[in-house]
């Protein structure tokens, strides 16, 4: 479930820096209310996506209207990189689920 | 009601370890206020419902980053749920001190967000014969004691008399006080916002960043007396700097409110929709020079 939040989290830093509330909707708008980050969780999880070098804090300014006090966050190289590879680890994984239950397609 | 939310909340994080609630604070307490003010769209029952979640969230979390072990990184870390929460609960039986104060802030919160929530709820539904006349002791479950009434006042909206403030009550009897019709349902708030430098802006509100009906209200202090006055029954809101802010309601009535929320410093500022749909232009609280308001349509 951890795992999941957080790689959730580094999907939508994937497209834009984000603050932790844009975060939080970005996620939940993604997943269609499957998954939801309170806020003591989603913090715990940016530090510790922080900490581990796979995010960062930006500059990154909305505009005008945005509340100056917000700090945005976005995906390192090393995140892009991370984030990359668990992608492409999950979609060997579900290849090899569908191929199993018959499920592919039907090779020529 | 989310700024009751937002502070029991923030009450809560008391309990994170302190170099993570130093360092994520103010935005964990940016984001639950977010949180509070769209739920507050659904109703009081669903900022209750938010609230409760955040904390029990807090404290899972709390537990969480204090027995986080070295060298694991949890936001990566397998689907370990379970086995997370049996080694919190070993830790927890390991440490009764901390335990004892993470239960009791949870305990307290919930107490103070139940008796809140159901003393608003509870209104419409209690028999207790005060409530008939709209007059509501101040959270007694909480404290053990009265803190003061609530009236439901047609000329100001809620009042809150604290106990110092307070001489007597005369209870009329029960049916002759405001009905319903007298607070009737919200509406957009529309009026024209002058900025200290002369502008006009003219649109639908959104006042302080969090009330934009005419059902809600504005919170304020004056002579020891509290009013929480709905916005359709205020014409004029004329801020003033290291002054109180002169609010004047329809009737004519001016009160010169004091506090920090909707009528002093800590005020988010205002929105002005001049179209609908359309971008809105942000003011700051310190560069209004005075809104004055549409009176709603009936």
């Amino acid at each position: 479930m951890t795992e999941e939040k957080g790689f959730h989290i580094l999907v939508a830093l994937a497209a834009k820096p984000l603050h932790g509330y844009a975060i939080r909707q970005e996620v939940e708008a993604r997943t269609e209310g499957q998954v939801r980050l309170w806020p003591t969780t989603l913090y715990g999880l940016l530090s510790e996506l922080a900490s581990g070098g796979l995010i960062e804090e930006t500059d990154f300014e909305a505009g005008p209207d945005d509340d100056p006090r917000r700090r945005y966050y976005v995906l390192t190289a090393k995140g892009r990189r991370f984030l990359a590879a668990e992608a492409a680890r999950m979609e060997g994984l579900a290849r090899l689920a569908r191929a199993n239950l018959g499920l592919g397609k039907a090779r020529a | 009601m989310t700024r009751l939310a937002t502070a029991l909340y923030r009450a809560a994080l008391f309990i994170l370890p302190r170099d993570f609630r130093d360092r994520y604070g103010p935005e964990l307490v940016d984001c639950f206020a977010e949180l509070a003010v769209s739920a507050r769209l659904h109703g009081r029952f669903a900022v209750g419902i938010v609230l409760l979640r955040s904390i029990a969230d807090t404290f899972f979390q709390a537990v969480f980053l204090r027995t986080k072990r070295n060298g694991n990184s949890p936001a990566l870390r397998g689907d370990h749920m379970w086995q997370d929460l049996r080694y919190a609960a070993r830790r927890l039986l390991r440490r009764p001190s901390f335990t004892f104060v993470t239960v009791l802030t949870l305990a307290l919160g919930v107490a103070a967000a139940t008796s809140v929530f159901f003393h608003y709820e509870g209104r419409v539904s209690t028999d207790d014969a005060q409530v008939d006349a709209h007059i509501a002791p101040i959270a007694p479950k909480i404290a053990g004691t009265i803190a003061g009434i609530l009236v439901d006042d047609p000329r100001y909206g809620r009042v809150t008399v604290s106990w110092e403030t307070f001489e007597r009550v005369d209870f009329a009897p029960a049916g002759s006080g405001p009905g319903y019709g007298d607070f009737p349902a919200g509406s957009d708030i529309f009026g024209t916002l002058t900025t200290r430098d002369g502008r006009t802006l003219r649109g639908r509100i959104v006042y302080d960043l969090d009330e934009s009906r005419t059902n809600e209200a504005l919170e304020g202090s004056f002579e020891g007396v509290d009013y929480s006055i709905p916005f359709r029954m205020i014409a004029t809101i004329a801020p003033s700097s290291g002054h109180p802010t002169r609010v004047t309601l329809r009737d004519g009535t001016e009160l010169p409110l004091e506090g920090e929320g909707d009528v002093g410093e800590q005020n988010a500022g205002a929105l002005v929709f001049a179209k609908e749909g359309g971008k809105p232009a942000y003011v700051a609280w310190a560069d209004v020079e005075r809104i004055d308001l549409d009176r709603p349509s009936p």
